[in-house]
């Protein structure tokens, strides 16, 4: 997290002293320990690979010891019985292990919920007991022995073993570094967080898990293929169960979803029998009771209870709230967003018809029908359970009706997959803000660009020219968009831990972001104050001078009647009236269904 | 060997299943929450029982006195570790459970060392002939003592009023909470009934396999049991058990011993491939 770190050299130099410490680190130490220290490097890579998975995509597996098994085994057997090559075993067993886990993953991530866990749990007890039991392949108890690996003139072992496993750890490190910083890495925080959020903002939610699992499966592959080579005799006690939940420690005791804690955590718990020798024959033992006591006090890790530490000592952003009041030219504010929007060619930019959709015998919608037209700042107003928030979840595709259609220049939105309603072109703020809670604002807009950028899982990786130009340029178009909501100011800062009035601000930034031709507003002026309200309007209207179709659902009447050319009125799931602020507010069935007796005087405005 | 005489042997290990994948039912209800440590309970609860035999308990007594204390270690992990993880995200709690299952494995471990220790059984395991099936006493009154849990269950949920308060808060928490119903202490119950049905469980199956650390696995077939039928259904737990202990049962006579293990939990895949929520279940719905 680039801004999380402050865009500084330090880390870069932090990391080359590191480096050169790992490398020079070996030279003084006794076989054994050597031993020791390569080990630690081996679980570094499954460590960091299974931080992917839970501390990034939030979902929990189990089989990580089954997945370095099977690698370790792969790799062995085809060393032992084809003779061949270190390397190409290697990856034949990280492809193996991949392919694997996406038959294990891909069923059990198609469902909310944590049935990747159950999935992974049931794979770890297979693989358990083909390892033990395929005596033929496997010598089952009596294990395999690896063959010493031999790289041109090295054969890997100690020293040169060490520097081979110690290029993959690197690697391995460097490529989920890059990857967690990049658009990739950013979805997969999304969805984490916010699940509805991040697929209205474009990101495929089973897509993202499978990768994140692929990946760390991949890796678990990996690490177990060196740990071949580095123990060079495999038992199978070394992959089981409990195995998995010694990875899911490592991962939690430094800091899950940080880069840099499960590194601290593989190399803490894989030192452990030397830290605990005074437990004896039970250290395990203690590994539990530390697992639960973290989980308890400090469930984000020693790395998140160093920084609550520095946080004490060091808040954050305070003072960096309530930028001046420097409002963008106009003019710069239509270039800004006209770069970007699509003019709609239609004549009706929206259609909605009919749509219906009940919730367990309750009606939400009962066949709505209206439509907007582009160009337009549309109202959507009704009483409190008329439906509009629902309206606004069907149009995105978070909810299936049960009846109607639904139109967007000429595009049926119900035959659009829920992540891609937003490439059509509509995005959309929520009624109760759902910023992804762990992002800083300027993070939280750039998942909004998600679906603009397109750098793949190599770019990202890699970190190839073409992914960072990208990101260059989301980086300044996000910056410009916060300039000018009056945001630049908090871009730094945690978005859940802002006033409303600021999330509410940032919520419209992140869809703007997304580049949208018609913006769906969820009570944008809920708990704002006058004057925000004030600003809010004049930024409405000047996105829709850019070109953005607006629909909005408000309650506060000065607001809508100030702001929309044509209102429609819902009232019990029905549209009872549709017309320009004038002809609603003094449409009788509107008066007696929603504004009942209050004052609508100033209708007008 | 007969398909019905595969029933029958299917019965006690089934029943054991079963109960075992009721405990995890009743904590998923409540809490919508996978308790991974399951397997352990029913070693860990095997255990009680065995101390108060070998403190000369009669046996009729350890059976009825080892699940309720096997209920206060449910309650007690509640109160020590599971409600102070009541705000935190799911992966908390499921690691957390986890992390209790290493915990009393290790416990297990450390107190009676990996011996396996005999537990007499409560009837006769005199095999008796019927009809050309033979069974005992001991495996008929398993299933007997487990479809009485089970019915007790479904009177206790269907009648009393803490059984109402319960499906109310696995329901609708925060409507439970509304209408005054005590959601720490109903959570508490729940963890004390699961722990005292796994260490049920883990006393029954006692005489057939021995108390070992290695007893989990049993439980931990309550996993496949309860995916089978379902997370969140008390008979779809009930026949998830028996038809596990069938399949295995068949696979151990017609394929293999061996890999037994392999196709058990290979249901437990396919259920996943086919559908994730169990033959009587409902959908998983997120804890917002």
């Amino acid at each position: 997290m680039s801004s999380r770190w402050g865009n500084k050299a330090w880390p870069w130099s932090v990391a080359l002293v590191l480096l050169v410490g790992l490398i020079l680190l070996p030279l003084g130490l006794p076989q054994f320990r050597l031993y020791m220290v390569t080990l630690a490097l081996v679980y570094t890579i499954v460590a960091v690979g299974l931080n992917i998975v839970m501390g990034y995509a939030g979902q929990i597996s189990i089989a990580h010891a089954a997945f370095m098994g099977v690698g370790a085994y792969t790799t062995a057997l085809l060393m032992s019985l084809l003779h061949w090559h270190v390397l190409p075993s290697l990856l034949a067993a990280v492809v193996l292990v991949t392919l694997i886990g996406f038959l294990v993953g891909i069923p059990a991530l198609r469902v909310r919920g944590h049935y990747l866990a159950l999935a992974t749990f049931a794979f770890q007890m297979i693989a358990e007991t083909v390892i033990a039991n395929w005596t033929g392949l496997t010598h089952g108890p009596n294990g395999v022995k690896v063959p010493t690996a031999v790289l041109g003139p090295w054969t890997l072992k100690e020293l040169p073993l060490y520097y081979f496993v110690l290029l993959f750890a690197v690697a391995t490190f460097l490529f989920s570094w890059n990857l967690l910083r990049s658009r990739l890495g950013r979805a997969l925080i999304a969805v984490r967080d916010h699940e509805v959020a991040a697929q209205v903002m474009g990101v495929n939610l089973t897509w993202y898990k499978m990768l994140a699992f692929g990946i760390s499966a991949a890796y678990a592959a990996l690490a177990g293929g060196l740990f071949a080579i580095t123990v060079s005799f495999l038992d199978p006690l070394a992959f089981t169960f409990w195995e998995s939940i010694k990875h899911l420690i490592m991962v939690i005791l430094g800091g899950l979803g940080t880069v840099v804690g499960p590194v601290i955590g593989a190399v803490l718990i894989s030192s452990a029998p030397e830290l605990l020798r005074g437990f004896r024959e039970h250290s395990l033992l203690a590994y539990y009771a530390v697992l639960i006591v973290l989980l308890i006090f400090i469930p984000g890790g020693l790395l998140s209870g160093i920084r609550r530490l520095a946080g004490i000592l060091a808040p954050a952003w305070i003072g960096k709230s309530g930028s001046a009041v420097n409002p963008t030219p106009a003019n710069r504010v239509k270039r800004l967003l006209q770069g970007y929007a699509r003019p709609a060619s239609n004549e009706t930019l929206l259609e909605v018809s009919n749509i219906a959709i009940h919730f367990g015998g309750i009606a939400a919608l009962e066949g709505a029908s209206f439509s907007v037209a582009p160009g337009q700042i549309k109202g959507l107003i009704g009483p409190n359970g008329a439906g509009k928030t629902t309206l606004f979840n069907v149009l995105t595709r978070v909810y299936q009706p049960s009846a109607g259609k639904l139109l967007f220049s000429g595009d049926d939105l119900l035959g659009v997959a829920p992540h891609n309603i937003v490439t059509l072109g509509i995005s959309r703020t929520f009624q109760n803000v759902e910023m992804f809670s762990t992002m800083t604002v300027l993070e939280n807009v750039l998942v909004g660009m998600h679906h603009t950028l397109h750098a793949g899982l190599l770019a990202s990786g890699l970190s190839l020219p073409s992914q960072r130009r990208e990101e260059r340029e989301a980086m300044r178009r996000a910056r410009e968009i916060l300039e000018f909501l009056d945001l630049d100011g908090v871009a730094g800062a945690m978005a859940s831990e802002l006033p409303l009035g600021i999330q509410r601000a940032v919520a419209l930034a992140r869809a703007l972001a997304a580049n949208p031709v018609l913006l769906l507003l969820d009570e944008p002026a809920s708990g704002l104050s006058h004057a925000e309200a004030g600003r809010l309007m004049a930024n409405v209207r000047a996105i829709r001078d850019a070109g953005i179709t607006v629909l909005l659902i408000e309650h506060d009447m000065r607001f809508v009647m100030g702001l929309c050319e044509s209102i429609t009125v819902l009232d019990r799931g029905e549209v009872i009236c549709t017309g320009t602020p004038a002809e609603v507010s003094s449409n009788p069935r509107v008066v007696e269904a929603y504004l009942g007796k209050e004052e609508v005087s100033h209708a007008g405005d | 060997m007969t398909i019905i005489q595969l029933l029958v042997n299917a019965l006690t290990l089934g029943s054991i299943y079963a109960l075992a994948a009721v405990g995890l039912v009743l904590v998923f209800k409540a809490s919508d929450l996978i308790n991974f440590g399951q397997g352990s309970l029913v070693m860990a609860g095997a255990y009680v029982g065995l101390v108060f035999l070998l403190s000369g308990m009669p046996l009729w007594a350890v059976l009825i006195v080892g699940p309720v204390a096997g209920g206060v270690m449910g309650y007690l992990l509640d109160l020590l570790i599971f409600r102070r993880l009541s705000k935190a995200s799911a992966w908390v709690f499921v690691v957390a459970s986890l992390g209790v299952g290493g915990l009393l494995h290790e416990l297990a471990n450390a107190i009676f060392q990996s011996n396996l220790h005999p537990f007499p059984p409560l009837l006769s395991t005199e095999p008796q002939q019927w009809l050309g099936i033979y069974f005992t006493a001991q495996n008929l009154w398993v299933p007997a003592a487990t479809l009485g849990v089970v019915a007790c269950l479904f009177l206790f949920f269907e009648y009393s009023k803490v059984g109402k308060a319960m499906q109310a808060v696995a329901q609708n928490r925060t409507g439970a909470q509304i209408v005054g119903i005590n959601l720490r202490g109903i959570l508490a119950l729940t963890w004390a009934m699961s722990a005292g049905i796994s260490t049920l469980a883990g006393l029954l199956v006692a005489p057939q396999v021995g108390i070992s650390p290695e007893m989990e696995l049993l439980g931990v077939k309550g996993f496949v049991a309860a995916a089978l039928g379902g997370l969140n259904s008390l008979s779809g737990a009930l026949i998830g058990g028996l038809l596990v202990a069938f399949i295995e049962g068949l696979t151990n006579t017609y394929v293999t011993t061996a890999f037994k293990d392999v196709i058990v939990f290979g249901i437990l895949l396919a259920a996943m491939w086919i559908k994730p929520t169990g033959l009587f279940g409902s959908a998983m719905t997120k804890r917002v």
